[in-house]
């Protein structure tokens, strides 16, 4: 890994990386280049403990989840929906739901992996008991150790939402949000739950676009709006 | 200070609005008045002859888009067209609205999952001058696609919505770059045009949308009627009931509380085509943010709030109580903070309604 690329990542931690580096990154991380990921993690950590933010939020990427998860799939195929159903939002599927939801969401973290498009970008956040005992006992910061396998898979991912990492370090929006509980993004931690929080992804970002669309068609600065559209990207 | 001198000497005349204007016109203002640029800024999108290219940063992504404008007989052309993955483009005449998506792309499964306009017609209180609930200053001067620019910032007095950074043409007052941004001041998003010709004669092929059998097109209208009953409501929005919704369906809503100075700019009932269930849409505005509140049946107990963001779009998605069995899901969309969007929906209600 250069220097020059250690640079531009480093800008891009401090917000400060200009056109020029963020192509430089996005180029080495089409041709795979090795350790990106790991020193982004890593920078993210000393940032977050340097700001004494570790622990209380989750540095996990949501990729490396959804590709944690995915290599689980495809080692064994038996069904990990055993204690789902406590996670509010995978309650009272059937099991031919579930199968379905499994496949969708297969080809959903397969096409993390490839495309790596509009996948990073959905923190999904949610309130509830589940998510704050996670917090209470401490969430790993980093990729589980126990999945090693999913690394060549994820290598990329994390870099992929510069401006998310952000938003998540400055821990803005996952502890301040709402007067709840405190909150952390729901990890999908089995498939079942997952494909729910995929369909409701679809959902939001059907509204997002709607949004949008109004803005562009009512806002005075035209159709300017339609450029967040930019944002719901490449075919499935 | 060009426009005060004056206004002190016709003191209590009554004419200090109309030297006002005047100067306006003549330009003695303008020079040293963020509200005038503001104004000139709107005016200048909407009527001058442009095209170029510019950037979108956007939720970590770079976008390029090109965009040619004109106005002729009166009616506005303007034609956008993605410069990165999929084609996109989307073209105006007049209100009507083309969007132009090549098969397989992911806008159109998303189209379709809520149903398309006509659009209500927005009553937002159109801007005079100054946004309510910010602070506008100049910055200074500073140079964007080879023009030179002055530069305004547009800060909230309160954490509950974002600030902007705008760069004007110095001699247009075009948008040439802006920069939305967040509580911190970091910036969520940036638009900047690398390359723009202001003025010159725009080529009618330019503005038509690209043809082609294989091409899908969907037409956002916009509709002129609203529904008089919500029509001039500062700080309620209430949802009427379209005609042809079940009178289950017509459950009204209202927001129970707005962040200061926004004011519902739409509302509309849309149906879904796909579950034959309908989809309430209220639209506020404070001049310069806008967020959307959706309401539609939960086809299951999703009980866990939901947070999205995408750049400075953020949606919030949560059960919210309503007086039919089914329960209902809230969704809050817009360049607002999260908290902002939260509190919106966790306080949208059922509007109490005598008799209906």
């Amino acid at each position: 890994m250069s220097e020059r690329l250690r640079e531009s990542l480093s800008a891009l931690m401090d917000d400060e990386a200009d056109d020029l580096e963020l192509g430089r990154i996005l180029r080495a991380m089409d041709s795979g280049e090795e350790d990106l990921a790991g020193t982004w993690s890593r920078y993210q950590l000393v940032s977050a403990v340097l700001k004494g933010q570790a622990g209380t939020v989750g540095l996990r990427p949501l990729a490396l989840d959804f590709a944690a998860a995915d290599a689980e799939l495809v080692a064994d195929g038996t069904d990990h929906g055993v204690g789902t159903e406590n996670l509010a939002a995978g309650a009272g599927e059937t099991s031919r739901e579930r199968g379905r939801g499994r496949r969708a969401f297969g080809s959903f973290a397969v096409a993390a992996s490839i495309t790596a498009v509009a996948v990073v970008a959905w923190q999904w956040q949610a309130g509830g008991e589940a998510e704050s005992v996670q917090m209470a006992s401490g969430a790993p910061v980093m990729a589980p150790a126990s999945a090693p396998s999913i690394a060549p898979a994820s290598s990329a991912l994390p870099l992929l939402r510069p401006a998310d990492q952000r938003g998540l370090l400055q821990a803005s929006e996952p502890v301040q949000l709402g007067r709840d509980a405190a909150r952390t993004r729901l990890l999908p931690a089995n498939p079942t739950a997952a494909t729910v929080e995929i369909d409701l992804r679809e959902q939001v970002e059907a509204y997002m676009v709607r949004h949008a669309e109004h803005n562009a068609l009512h806002s005075r600065s035209g159709m300017m709006p339609f450029a967040r559209m930019a944002a719901f990207d490449g075919a499935q | 200070m060009a426009a005060s001198t004056p206004r002190a000497c016709l003191h209590g005349a009554g004419l200090s609005g109309l030297f006002l204007l005047l100067s306006m016109v003549t330009g003695t203002v303008r020079a040293d008045d963020p509200g005038v640029w503001l104004e000139r800024m709107h005016v200048a999108l909407a009527e001058l002859s442009y095209h170029g290219e510019f950037s979108y940063f956007h939720g970590g992504e770079l976008a390029s888009l090109s965009i040619a404008h004109a106005v002729r007989d009166g009616v506005r052309h303007e034609r956008l067209v993605h410069l990165n993955g999929m084609p996109r483009e989307v073209v105006r005449h007049g209100d009507k609205v083309t969007c132009v998506l090549h098969p397989g792309d992911r806008l159109i499964d998303l189209d379709r999952s809520v149903p398309a306009g006509p659009f209500a017609q927005s009553y937002g209180r159109v801007l005079d001058g100054l946004p309510q609930g910010y602070q506008v200053g100049l910055v200074g001067e500073d140079r964007i696609a080879g023009r030179s620019a002055v530069q305004l910032r547009i800060d909230p007095e309160a954490a509950d919505r974002y600030g902007y950074r705008l760069w004007l043409d110095r001699e247009t007052a075009l948008l040439l770059r802006s920069e939305l941004l967040d509580t911190a001041n970091q910036p969520l998003e940036i638009f900047q045009f690398v390359r723009i010709e202001i003025g010159g004669p725009i080529d009618a092929a330019m503005l038509e949308a690209s043809a082609g059998d294989h091409l899908i097109k969907h037409e956002l209208l916009k509709r002129d009627r609203v529904s008089a009953a919500s029509a001039g409501r500062e700080s309620v929005g209430v949802l009427a009931a379209a005609p042809n919704a079940s009178p289950a369906d017509g459950v009204e809503w209202e927001a129970g509380w707005l962040p200061s100075g926004f004011a519902m700019a739409s509302a509309d009932i849309r149906r879904v085509p796909a579950r034959s269930d309908s989809v309430a849409n209220l639209v506020y505005s404070d001049g310069m943010a806008t967020f959307s509140v959706f309401l539609e049946r939960a086809h299951a107990d999703q009980s866990p709030v939901h947070v999205a963001r995408h750049g400075a779009t953020v949606a919030v998605m949560r059960p919210v109580a309503a007086p039919t069995a089914e329960p209902w899901l809230v969704t809050v969309v817009g360049e607002v903070p999260v908290e902002t969007a939260e509190r919106v929906a966790q306080n949208v209600r059922p509007r109490a309604v005598a008799g209906d």
